[in-house]
């Protein structure tokens, strides 16, 4: 007699990651169950809970607070959920509800160069990833078809200044390249001057009205929520994965993978719901697509995929610094959406032996909130105060730079012995900076100076420390080898043929643009791997 | 001789002497003891000359008792010196105040050494509060100008699972710039407008 499941595949997680997965694998006529710990949230209620907010910096807090899936971050019970025993706290940015984290991004949606992906081999330091460029390329262009992503095709991205696009694509982007912002324009044009190389950033947001959503209006609070939809975010393929047959549960948090008796397969998924009630369901195939944390958490639980002991270990973030001047001449920031462009003079290159890659991105955000601040700080009252918000408003120039963190053992996600209250271990992490991104520092400081000279600039913080960049990678490592990696290059785990990671946790190298757009690329393409095994 | 300070408990007595040289010669706190009987008999204090906050079209509120009320118009007055702003929203500043009052258990006594103190050195404007000498020297008074305008211009008071949203849009940090950049999420220019310098 054969075997009935309660689906084909069923997916642990509703982000951007796992939503892509469910549409694809719906869309070709598979029965897909999605998992999620979180609740489901309208836009118009989220966007309300932010204007009520009255730390408009938590980009955590407008989304909702519950005790059976708490945040990294941004409520009473999140505050207290993930724990750091290391120097660092590592503290990434990430929510629990359906749709995921790109609820709040900036939406970057960049390709990782050939050499991105071969970090070992060709500068000598971390891992390589067991895949090319070439093999991606194709799944690049449908995760940029899926999320909307707008950008420029003709210009070098890797910031080498070369006279042809780089990488090469098979395609143009889908979406003409969003209009810089005056602000924008005038960064580049003065940066440039200076010897640096700005490059247009590919985004995820709607240059013109694209698959139902309308163009966006630079409404500038893409984080921590777009209010128009014009930014791309999870729920859209929620969305289209229900249409297509998808079925979905929030509220069940997952807490164990059954392993087969007989097999190396992945049997049964438990979840527990808020009241404390537990369900098992059955699939052909599992995807786990819970982020770099909530993951590997769920695999230390189940103790699966884990003979190589990796599971959890080589957590690696774009670990940056930051930097704020106010520019001799007026810029206006604030204008069009959070940010659009970054210099990537040190995106590639043989430093990478010595050093990491640096990016500095340029942020685009209203700046008032921290310009008021500054102000009334210093005693400014009456009209003194109103003239230098107006004077340092349009001057305000807020740089947020990355390096490449390099994958250790020592930097890891355990268990807690402290529980949450359906009773799972809360998430332990321990984290420390490496000395490639130190030696990078010295680097990135002297940018500062030339962009300091290259605006006559008077610094308001360029001492910001290790800050978190919510890029969580390398925690369930992809490699090519089942002793030193947790899933192959198919984002399969090498313990269990069945079960499947859509997370950018399988980072091996983490260059230094945002990882979304090669996760989704990653999610497409291991979708199109179960379809061809079901 | 010992020079002993002078006293503080004997009232006025020369035509010459001003509340601003009598401060001079007294320590706040003695002073604030005796404020509100000397602030009868000398002149008629600021706020008697101020309508009443209308209560009736702000929900939620409760009519304030006859203790509040003067706290209330001291705040309604060092927040129109501070901003330099003579017409400021009702609901606002009634929100503010019971917002500082809630996060702050000092705040109405610093509230009251302030007022007190613009009231002694004749401080009638904004600019003049930055320059004076005498508010330079009290800590505690400007902390509490600064928690005052924080409240208005920022939309909040206090910190973490404390804070309390006063206001998004009527946040006074967004006017100065209300002509060049959005309050964010409430866009006004429509597709592209970033495009152009605004100015």
């Amino acid at each position: 007699m054969p075997i009935s499941y309660d689906a084909d595949v069923i997916i642990v997680g509703t982000g951007v990651l796992g939503s892509l997965a469910a549409w694809q694998l719906a869309r070709h006529g598979h029965s897909v169950m999605m998992l999620e710990a979180g609740p489901l949230a309208k836009r118009w209620q989220i966007v309300e809970r932010f204007r009520n907010n009255p730390i408009k910096e938590n980009f955590n807090r407008p989304y909702p607070e519950q005790a059976w899936a708490p945040k990294s971050y941004g409520g009473v019970y999140s505050d207290s959920y993930l724990e750091n025993t290391g120097p660092f706290e590592f503290r990434p940015g990430y929510l629990r509800l359906v749709g995921g984290t790109t609820w709040h991004w900036a939406a970057a949606s960049w390709r990782y160069l050939p050499n991105d992906l071969k970090l070992k081999s060709l500068y000598g330091r971390g891992r390589d990833w067991p895949i090319s460029y070439d093999e991606l390329e194709p799944w690049y262009q449908l995760a940029e078809e899926s999320l909307g992503v707008c950008g420029n095709a003709t210009e070098d991205q890797s910031g080498q200044g070369k006279k042809t696009p780089f990488p090469h694509r098979s395609k143009d982007y889908p979406l003409p390249q969003l209009g810089w912002s005056a602000f924008t324009q005038a960064f580049a044009q003065k940066a440039t001057a200076a010897g640096f190389r700005f490059v247009d950033e590919p985004q995820a947001r709607t240059s013109r009205p694209y698959d139902g959503r309308p163009a966006c209006s630079g409404n500038n609070n893409c984080m921590p929520i777009c209010p128009s939809a014009a930014m791309y975010s999870g729920i859209v393929h929620v969305d289209k994965a229900l249409a297509a047959g998808a079925k979905i549960i929030p509220n069940a948090v997952v807490f164990k993978l059954e392993k087969s008796a007989d097999s190396d397969k992945i049997t049964a998924v438990h979840y527990r719901t808020p009241d404390k009630k537990d369900f098992r369901l059955t699939s052909r195939y599992v995807i786990v697509a819970a982020n770099g944390i909530e993951t590997p958490k769920l695999l230390l639980l189940s103790d699966v995929a884990n003979s190589s002991d990796q599971v959890g270990r080589n957590l690696m973030d774009h670990t940056g610094i930051g930097l704020t001047f106010l520019s001799k001449e007026e810029m206006w920031p604030g204008r069009g959406p959070v940010q659009q462009g970054c210099i990537l003079n040190w995106r590639d290159g043989e430093f990478r032996a010595k050093h990491s890659a640096i990016k500095h991105s340029l942020g685009n955000a209203v700046p008032n909130l921290d310009v008021v601040q500054r102000l009334i700080g210093k005693g400014l009252f009456g009209q003194a105060l109103n003239k230098q918000i107006r004077q340092d408003a349009a001057r305000w120039v807020s740089l947020s730079t990355v390096f490449e963190m390099l994958p250790h053992a020592k930097n890891r996600i355990t268990l807690s012995s402290n529980k949450d209250v359906l009773g799972f271990p809360k998430p332990s992490v321990y984290y420390e900076v490496d000395n490639y991104i130190q030696a990078a520092t010295r680097i990135a400081k002297n940018d500062y100076k030339k962009l300091l000279t290259a605006f006559n600039g008077t610094v308001v913080n360029d001492n910001t420390g290790w800050q978190n960049r919510d890029h969580i990678m390398g925690s369930v490592i992809m490699g090519d080898n089942a002793k030193t990696a947790v899933v192959d290059k198919d984002c399969r785990t090498f313990d269990h043929s069945n079960l499947f990671l859509a997370t950018t946790g399988v980072f091996p190298a983490c260059g230094v643009v945002n990882p979304t757009l090669t996760g989704a690329a990653l999610s497409l393409r291991l979708a199109q791997k179960i379809m061809e095994a079901l | 001789m010992e020079n002993f300070p002078q006293s503080c408990n004997t009232a006025p007595t020369s035509q010459t002497t001003t509340r601003r040289t009598f401060l001079q010669h007294c320590s706040l706190p003695a002073w604030v003891a005796l404020s509100s009987t000397l602030a009868l008999l000398l002149t008629p204090p600021l706020h008697a000359q101020e309508k009443p906050i209308p209560t009736t079209a702000i929900p939620l509120v409760e009519e304030p008792s006859v203790s509040t009320k003067m706290p209330r118009d001291q705040f309604n007055h060092m927040a129109q010196l501070l901003s330099g702003r003579e017409k400021l929203d009702k609901t606002l500043l009634e929100k503010a105040f019971l917002a500082l009052q809630r996060n702050n258990p000092k705040f109405e006594s610093m509230l009251n050494e302030l007022h007190q103190l613009i009231d002694v050195e004749e401080i009638a404007s904004a600019q003049a509060f930055m320059e004076n000498k005498a508010v330079a020297k009290q800590p505690a008074a400007i902390e509490c100008a600064k928690q005052i305008i924080s409240a208005l211009y920022t939309g909040r008071v206090g910190q973490g699972s404390k804070a309390e949203l006063i206001s998004y849009e009527q946040a006074l940090m967004y006017q100065p710039t209300i002509d060049i950049t959005v309050i964010p999420s409430y866009s006004r220019g429509g597709r592209d407008y970033w495009i152009q310098a605004p100015i």
